[in-house]
């Protein structure tokens, strides 16, 4: 019996043991000198096969696998697949990058899908402690990869603050899943967050949500949280950001949506107020502090706390376990951001770093391309129509009108006009300043048609927004 | 009272002020001790709830290996005791935002009555060890393995992080030792030439 299942979910798990063994065999390759060279191709290979075959293994009915341990829907299917491509798109562009700063090691990629693999067990757990192990394995292997450039003391900075006080967040979460457990006498989250269907909320529950929520606004650096945010941008590895943006914040959200999908307590007015007040306050200090930063980096951070605080509206805003919203917010963004700064580690690849803003002037004149590509992006963090980010804030706004929070909406638009010069500074840079740097790099045809894949399909989906709307709105109703 | 309870009190209360006190220590081979004498007394707490094999795997793991290594690596660094000029106001922050926590924490806990408490599994067939063995290769055999997976990236971190291409150790190189020669190494001066 036990056997039966343990064979049963191994079977269901194949592609996460596929990435596991093929971190393994990548770390070996990574030690000799014969194989060294191919340490990327092994990591490219073995994404791509375990995404192909978790593509095969869609299930339309949900089941729980390990003794209830991991679920598997095709909610977390969906945005594991989401994370598969994200991921591609990130290590195909970062080659260059890692070659020019020696960092292209076995360990390197070995850690990286470490991490991915830490951020699925995060979307499919079913259990706390399952749960709590998932969000170790990703963040440990993020402190050390960012610490893994010892050359520049500005990434040992970033990984020990980022190790200091996300270590603080893990021990918050950690408190609250103690008494989550000693209340409801149960480790499962299914039937945690289906506890208070049948018995009365008391103010413990709320208060172990609470501290849950605070650890998952540390995690995606929501405004009092979010201090750590602009220094790991800005000290780590490019590709390291670009991985510290996007997958994590996607398996956060799966959890916040599993914590609370069939809970009343989203209900609950002190509960819920938390969630609106985190998410205002977020996008004030996300877009006032955006403005004054002079690197690239930085303001991408602070464009990143105000875009969290969108997506905790979001989560606000679904009364009826309606996450659909939130959702398509979280991916959009994900995506969009992948897309900036997958540019921005374009064109740092030889020799120089773009890191001030200022170094943006005149870029159109070296590359009119890259240039476009990297405007529509920017567009869509901005929330511009044409693009799909403005469907994401459009929907948080109607659903924020709807539940007659009229000057909640308010004050978020005003921010997000005021959010716009930041944005709109960049491309000014690029198009109607002079100057020219030779040093960027602009070269690299395949680089090119991987960069043009988000803004095109972020245009596209503005345009036919019908198959992926429905799609996400039916899995996750 | 009887004495358990007497007992529980004593080894909280040891728990509390060791905890308080590790915190104001400036000497970190102090508050390493402290550390030390925390875990003694929670081992004792754990086994006062009957759970023998846990209480003792802390003292073995934490105490003997955990510990003892951050004492030698506490020792061996010798950290000297920085004077921070604005601790005062860190100070004042952090106790005041401490009070509130706890008067939270109190007013939230307190007034919560555990009604469906966990129960305890106790069978007098098997021992506590024995069970603890079959829960961790069965139900929890998923959260195990991610363990190892966690423990193995620490390994891969720790080592990836301190290797570096210069030699900085003070290994010998036998190759190079023996393809020195005498010129390299020694030089005649005449006595005039000085």
């Amino acid at each position: 019996m036990i056997i039966e299942n343990t064979i049963t979910s191994l079977l269901n798990f194949i592609p996460e043991i596929i990435l596991f063994i093929m971190s393994m065999v990548i770390l070996l390759a990574g030690l000799f000198k014969f194989s060294s060279k191919y340490v990327f191709h092994l990591a490219v290979l073995s994404v791509i096969v375990a995404f192909i075959v978790s593509l095969q293994n869609q299930t339309i009915t949900s089941s729980l696998l390990f003794n209830n341990s991991i679920i598997k829907t095709n909610v977390t299917d969906f945005f594991k697949h989401i994370c598969y491509f994200i991921f591609l798109v990130q290590i195909l562009i970062s080659r260059n990058y890692l070659k020019d700063k020696k960092i292209i090691t076995g360990e390197f990629y070995s850690l990286l899908i470490f991490a991915l693999l830490g951020c699925f067990i995060i979307i499919s757990s079913n259990n706390l402690i399952v749960l709590f192990l998932g969000i170790e394995l990703s963040s440990l292997s993020l402190y050390s990869l960012i610490a893994l450039n010892r050359s520049s003391i500005l990434s040992s900075e970033a990984a020990i603050k980022y190790f200091v006080l996300s270590t603080i967040a893990s021990g918050i979460i950690l408190f609250g899943f103690s008494y989550l457990y000693g209340i409801t006498g149960t480790l499962s989250i299914s039937d945690i967050s289906k506890y208070l269907i049948s018995y009365d909320e008391s103010n413990l529950y709320l208060f172990s949500y609470v501290l849950i929520f605070i650890g998952v606004a540390f995690k995606f650096a929501v405004a009092p949280f979010h201090m750590w945010l602009p220094d790991v941008y800005e000290g780590s590895p490019l590709p390291i950001t670009n991985f510290i943006a996007s997958i994590p914040k996607i398996a956060f959200f799966v959890l916040t949506y599993r914590f609370l999908e069939d809970n009343p307590i989203i209900n609950n007015d002190n509960f819920s107020k938390l969630l609106l007040l985190l998410g205002i306050f977020s996008i004030l200090v996300g877009n006032l502090f955006a403005l004054a930063q002079k690197k690239i980096m930085r303001m991408l951070a602070y464009s990143g706390v105000a875009n969290a605080g969108f997506i905790f509206l979001g989560i606000f805003s679904a009364i009826n376990n309606n996450f659909s919203i939130a959702a398509f917010y979280v991916i959009s963004y994900a995506v969009t951001i992948v897309s900036a700064i997958s540019i921005v580690t374009f064109i740092s690849s030889k020799k120089f770093d773009l890191i001030y803003i200022n170094d943006f002037k005149g870029f159109s004149s070296r590359s009119g391309y890259v240039s476009i590509l990297l405007m529509i992006t920017l567009l869509s963090t901005a929330g511009i129509p044409l693009t799909i980010g403005f469907y994401a804030k459009y929907l948080v706004l109607d659903a924020l009108v709807d539940r007659g929070l009229i000057l909640a909406a308010v004050v978020v638009v005003l921010m997000t006009v005021i959010g716009l010069y930041y944005y709109l500074r960049v491309i000014w840079f690029m198009f109607f300043e002079s100057g020219s740097n030779s040093l960027i790099n602009v070269r690299g045809n395949f680089s090119l048609f991987i960069l043009s894949l988000i803004p095109a399909s972020i245009i596209l989906v503005f345009l036919f927004p019908d198959s992926i709307f429905k799609y996400v709105f039916e899995i996750l109703t | 009272m009887d004495i358990i309870t007497i007992l529980f009190y004593l080894v909280t209360s040891v728990i509390i002020l060791s905890a308080i006190s590790l915190i104001i220590v400036n000497n970190t081979v102090h508050a390493a001790l402290l550390l030390v004498l925390i875990f003694f007394n929670s081992a004792i707490l754990w086994l006062m709830l009957k759970a023998e094999f846990l209480s003792i795997v802390l003292v073995l793991v934490y105490v003997g290996a955990v510990l003892v290594l951050f004492l030698f690596v506490v020792m061996l660094l010798d950290i000297p005791v920085r004077k921070n000029s604005n601790q005062k106001l860190y100070l004042l922050f952090s106790v005041v935002t401490s009070l509130v926590m706890f008067a939270e924490l109190y007013m939230v806990i307190f007034y919560h009555n555990f009604t469906n408490e966990v129960n305890i599994i106790t069978s007098s067939e098997l021992n506590n060890t024995y069970q603890i063995g079959l829960m961790l290769f069965t139900d929890y055999i998923f959260s195990f393995e991610v363990t190892a997976f966690i423990l193995l990236v620490a390994i891969i971190a720790a080592i990836a992080i301190n290797m570096t291409e210069k030699q900085r150790s003070l290994r010998q190189d036998p190759g190079k030792q023996i393809l020195e020669s005498k010129k390299s190494r020694l030089r005649i001066i005449k006595g005039n030439k000085l």
